[in-house]
């Protein structure tokens, strides 16, 4: 495979059936709200990125509404 | 120099000084500094201004690819320099110089810095779609630009930049406030001063400066509230910096100031997950394409 080459479901049937059960990946892991996490993960995670403004209802209204959102992606996923 | 991970007082102003020396802030490339100067012009045409980013090729082409990436979603490809200067005008290619300019020194000083700024830009741009009266690609890169001081802590101490890290994930200290306990002065200060060297206006000097304390300019403060909340919502979502940026305290006065309601907070931070999403399968935007030979 080619340098830059995209790791499509069809890409990794293809390596299955050829029998590679190997590949190496360059580049840089990205933290990303999905990242392939459960839901119960996710939002534990976004609990503790919360943890210092607890007493702040605004910050509060925006945990509400980001986890909500994690839970409609995810759900959706 | 550092003493248990904190600089003395003396070294702390030695630091700032040097810091806030001009010779010693990255500089953007020449062709982006004559750009940003040729735009206050008003005589110069979008025929030079082509021919003048033409002469920076590398530039030249990750402008071309950020153009046409996810990220600015423009309907149809744009396919050379003079065509996006007609099609999207002076300011925003620009913007887009500036933001191409600034990649790669924000990739190799931080992991994750790159993807939280692009994230607070696009988090900006939302904020703005709700509040017609703002020049939304102007402040996408005020937002893009927010953290640019953490480049130069990284880079000119990375000594202390690690006791900063370690401030920051044992104790939970906001990263500002950690800076500042260390260093004696912290990215956002910085960062000013680097768009200041840079000749950048205050509109987007402001915004970065004071980030964490919106109502410290008077000037500008609805750019910094807007990018104050911007910081805020990509923090929250924890994208390109997962759990090493937590959320920091936000001035419940700066949403006031907005005049936005719960249903546009519950819209605006809606319409950034879904943009989040594409935004993610094109992280590597910028990145060198693979070499064809």
């Amino acid at each position: 495979m080619g340098a830059g080459t995209e790791l499509t479901p069809a890409l990794i049937e293809r390596l299955a059936r050829l029998e590679i059960d190997a590949i190496t990946v360059q580049g840089r892991p990205l933290d990303t709200p999905s990242d392939g996490k459960s839901l119960p993960d996710l939002l534990a995670e976004l609990d503790q990125r919360f943890t210092a403004v607890r007493q702040q209802p605004f910050c509060q209204k925006v945990h509400r509404l980001i986890a909500r959102e994690l839970t409609r992606r995810h759900t959706r996923a | 120099m550092i003493c248990g991970g904190f600089m003395t007082d003396e070294t702390q102003a030695q630091f700032r000084q040097k810091i806030l020396k001009i010779k010693s802030l990255p500089t953007l490339p020449a062709v982006a500094q004559e750009v940003t100067q040729m735009i206050e012009d008003t005589n110069v045409s979008a025929q030079q201004l082509a021919y003048t980013i033409a002469r920076d090729q590398a530039l030249a082409g990750k402008l071309l690819r950020l153009v046409n990436s996810s990220f600015y979603g423009f309907p149809r490809r744009i396919s050379s320099i003079s065509n996006a200067i007609v099609l999207l005008g002076f300011n925003v290619v620009k913007s887009l110089l500036i933001s191409v300019s600034v990649f790669e020194m924000m990739r190799t000083a931080m992991a994750g810095l790159w993807e939280h700024s692009l994230g607070c830009a696009l988090a900006t741009r939302i904020i703005c779609r709700h509040l017609p009266q703002c020049n939304a690609e102007e402040l996408a890169v005020a937002g893009l630009l927010h953290d640019i001081g953490k480049v130069v802590i990284a880079t000119e101490a990375s000594e202390a930049y690690e006791s900063v890290q370690i401030l920051i994930r044992q104790d939970r200290q906001p990263d500002h406030v950690a800076e500042k306990q260390i260093l004696g002065i912290d990215h956002a200060e910085i960062g000013g001063a680097l768009l200041d060297a840079w000749n950048l206006p205050l509109v987007l000097q402001h915004p970065v400066r004071y980030h964490h304390h919106p109502f410290k300019t008077e000037e500008h403060c609805l750019a910094a509230v807007i990018v104050h909340l911007a910081d805020l919502l990509i923090r929250g979502f924890g994208y390109g910096t997962g759990q090493d940026l937590p959320v920091t305290f936000f001035d419940p006065q700066a949403w006031k100031l907005l005049g936005l309601n719960d249903e546009q907070l519950e819209a605006i931070i809606g319409e950034l997950g879904e943009e989040l999403e594409v935004l993610e399968a094109n992280t590597a935007m910028l990145e060198d394409e693979p070499n064809a030979e």
